[in-house]
């Protein structure tokens, strides 16, 4: 699995910075985030810095006014996309999505999907909304793969795998490569505290890649690396909360409040607000806190481990604080990729248990992530990897080679 | 009785065994001049079911399915009469040998690779046999496999014969996957003879079934008990790394997306699991 970068406010220059570090990287860009004109210039500067582009639509939520994305020629005036319209209209706006493609010279193509909330019509809508974007790809998205959105409603992702099936063998039906798979977040939350949400995240992904499609998870962050389990093709992660988790709250970065700096240590799996690696810095704690792999040990980081003064006075900043995480979950996702589904899993069981002794020992010495902590979940991505193990290690097994 | 008009056509046919009659077919042993010994079913009213059961197995060679010899017909009381002569194997059914206990690991290694085999062919050319039961399988006297009664078996390149009004598709309750009594029975494929085959492999080599008793009250407990019991994991000896009770297991998964993706698959992956066998 791969690490693509989920455009989001800002992440121009962090792009560009990582792809340089990187020796390239992938990008799904967001029209939510940039204008059309910067589209243009941008995905030239990308090119040359050896980005691959990806172009994600973001047709989610087509009542949400959000000011960059109207801008765009497959949205409408009236601030709601047409996509639930007639044919022709779905055939026009595919054509201006591919537009914007052919201008970032993407990889694959990426369908729209709109987020619709889950009732008892919820799957026959999606799947006759998601064949009628397929069909209309096929007339003119003819040059490179074609991946469908799926947009997976959060109260869908809480139903039993019974209830799941019927649904997922008519996603197997798409007629495409590969799948975008976009799981909106239950409560809004970065980090999800139901297992069963986690757990059918795991078992549509592993299903499809067990079928020999494509899978991009998209919206992801440390919660989801055991996608790696699966060998999804990649998952994408940005800067802020709103490009690491999906929610229904699809709106401008500009008008979400700021928060604090957090900086994420990754045997941990949690991120420590910059106020707290100061109490550390204080209390002697904060070298422990420094990661044995030196291939987490970036250079942003470093301003605060080489530094004889506390982690807030070194100037480590937001961006380098998302730049460190993005370094260390490329690395992490790194460590993931073995030879065996058996060793991948193994190893992923290894890094829950090391983040669990390392939460205990850090709040021992008074050390705490508090809401960026992974205590409470470790429970639940133990309990989802053991479902998916059930349901899917030995195809999983069986089939690692070839995936 | 009709075949006395047979006998007429070929004065000498005998008649070596009578089975119980059927709902649709007499069925008789017996032995030809042109054919040796063989099996001969006089269809006693031709429908389409019937018709496309006889094309799956006179079109298509498949491995380990008895080959029909002679498709042909006579006139009686100005009615038409279809008959068949059919490959006889020489055998018992499985259902007669699970009397005398499991198989050895060896026969169930064997059973497996043929039913596979089979099911990997029907996949490729779009059948569904849908009734993969020890009563429809006959162990030959040579220690090989056969896989009879294609009655219900669904070729899904053509149009469906069951009614769509019908919750229910046609399958052996025990042995019928739970897509064919729930939610997608107009949707099957391969996928649901895999998980017959699973039962079928985990009766063969524990001797008990995955997930009757013998002791549910009605038929819905029956489903029920397939839709919802995971099957008890036990050790097969040279199974070290328990990838054969792996794939098993694989195989009898409720829901489809859980199974081999494929009957090809399932039969790549038996192979691959062969090799980590300690026998």
């Amino acid at each position: 699995m791969e690490l693509y970068l989920q455009f989001g406010h800002g992440m121009k220059a962090l792009t560009l910075d990582l792809a340089k570090k990187w020796n390239g990287a992938s990008v799904i860009l967001s029209p939510r985030d940039m204008t059309t004109d910067q589209l243009t210039a941008w995905s030239k500067d990308f090119e040359k810095a050896g980005v691959e582009c990806y172009f994600d639509p973001q047709c989610y939520c087509p009542k949400s006014e959000l000011k960059r994305l109207v801008q765009y020629g497959y949205w409408d005036c009236n601030l709601n996309t047409n996509l639930q319209a007639g044919d022709t209209t779905i055939d026009k706006q595919i054509k201006e999505i591919k537009r914007y493609n052919d201008i970032a010279n993407t990889k694959v193509y990426i369908l729209p999907s709109i987020l619709n909330n889950y009732d008892p019509e919820w799957a026959n809508r999606f799947i006759s909304q998601s064949k009628r974007f397929i069909e209309a790809a096929h007339k003119v998205m003819n040059d490179k793969p074609v991946f469908t959105t799926l947009a997976l409603p959060k109260d869908f992702l809480v139903q039993s795998e019974a209830t799941i099936e019927p649904v997922l063998q008519e996603i197997l039906e798409l007629d495409v490569n590969g799948y975008y798979v976009i799981a909106e977040a239950l409560d809004r939350k970065y980090l999800i505290d139901n297992p069963m949400w986690l757990s059918n995240v795991l078992h549509i992904c592993a299903t499809l890649k067990i079928a020999g499609k494509k899978v991009i998870y998209g919206y992801g962050n440390h919660q989801l690396l055991p996608i790696s389990l699966l060998k999804a093709d990649a998952m994408a992660s940005g800067t802020w909360q709103n490009v690491r988790s999906f929610t229904n709250r699809f709106v401008d970065l500009d008008e979400q409040k700021r928060k604090s700096t957090w900086v994420y240590y990754p045997e941990a799996l949690s991120e420590y607000k910059l106020s707290f690696m100061d109490w550390a810095f204080n209390n002697g704690y904060l070298l422990s806190m420094k990661s044995k792999d030196k291939d987490f040990l970036d250079e942003s980081i470093n301003k605060i481990f080489q530094s004889s003064v506390p982690p807030s006075a070194t100037g480590f900043s937001e961006t380098d604080a998302f730049k460190h995480y993005l370094c260390c979950l490329k690395h992490q996702i790194y460590l993931l990729n073995k030879q065996s589904y058996k060793e991948a899993f193994e190893s992923y069981e290894v890094l829950l248990t090391t983040a669990e002794r390392e939460i205990e020992r850090l709040e021992k010495g008074g050390v705490y992530a508090q809401a960026r902590s992974f205590k409470n979940f470790i429970d639940v991505n133990r309990a989802a990897i053991t479902r998916l193990n059930q349901n899917h290690g030995f195809a999983l097994g069986m089939s690692w080679k070839s995936m | 009785m009709l075949i006395g008009e047979l006998i007429k056509k070929y004065p000498s046919l005998k008649v070596i065994k009578t089975y119980p009659e059927s709902g649709q077919k007499w069925v008789y042993l017996v032995d030809t001049d042109a054919y040796g010994v063989v099996m001969l079913k006089i269809i006693k009213r031709m429908d389409e079911r019937i018709q496309r059961e006889i094309d799956i197995v006179n079109q298509n060679d498949i491995p380990g399915v008895p080959k029909i010899k002679e498709i042909s017909s006579f006139q009686h009381n100005g009615i038409e009469h279809h008959y068949l002569f059919e490959e006889y194997i020489d055998g018992e059914t499985l259902t007669d040998v699970f009397k005398r206990g499991p198989l050895n690991l060896q026969q169930s290694l064997k059973l497996f690779e043929g039913l596979l085999i089979v099911v990997a062919k029907l996949e490729s050319l779009g059948i569904v046999h849908r009734d993969i039961k020890p009563d429809n399988i006959i162990c030959a006297k040579n220690g090989s496999y056969c896989l009879i009664d294609f009655g219900i078996a669904r070729n899904l390149n053509l149009t469906s014969l069951t009614l769509t009004a019908v919750a229910v598709g046609p399958h052996t309750p025990g042995y019928g996957a739970p897509e064919l009594f729930q939610y997608n029975k107009t949707k099957i494929n391969s996928r649901a003879d895999l998980f017959s085959i699973g039962v079928v492999i985990y009766q063969a080599i524990f001797g008990k079934h995955p997930f009757i008793t013998g002791k549910e009250a009605d038929l819905n407990e029956v489903w029920y008990r397939t839709a919802t019991v995971t099957p008890q994991d036990y050790l097969i000896p040279g199974d070290t790394d328990s990838q054969l009770i792996g794939l098993i297991q694989t195989l009898m998964q409720k829901q489809v997306s859980k199974r081999p993706p494929s009957a090809q698959k399932a039969l790549e992956w038996y192979y691959t699991v062969l090799g980590t066998l300690s026998i």
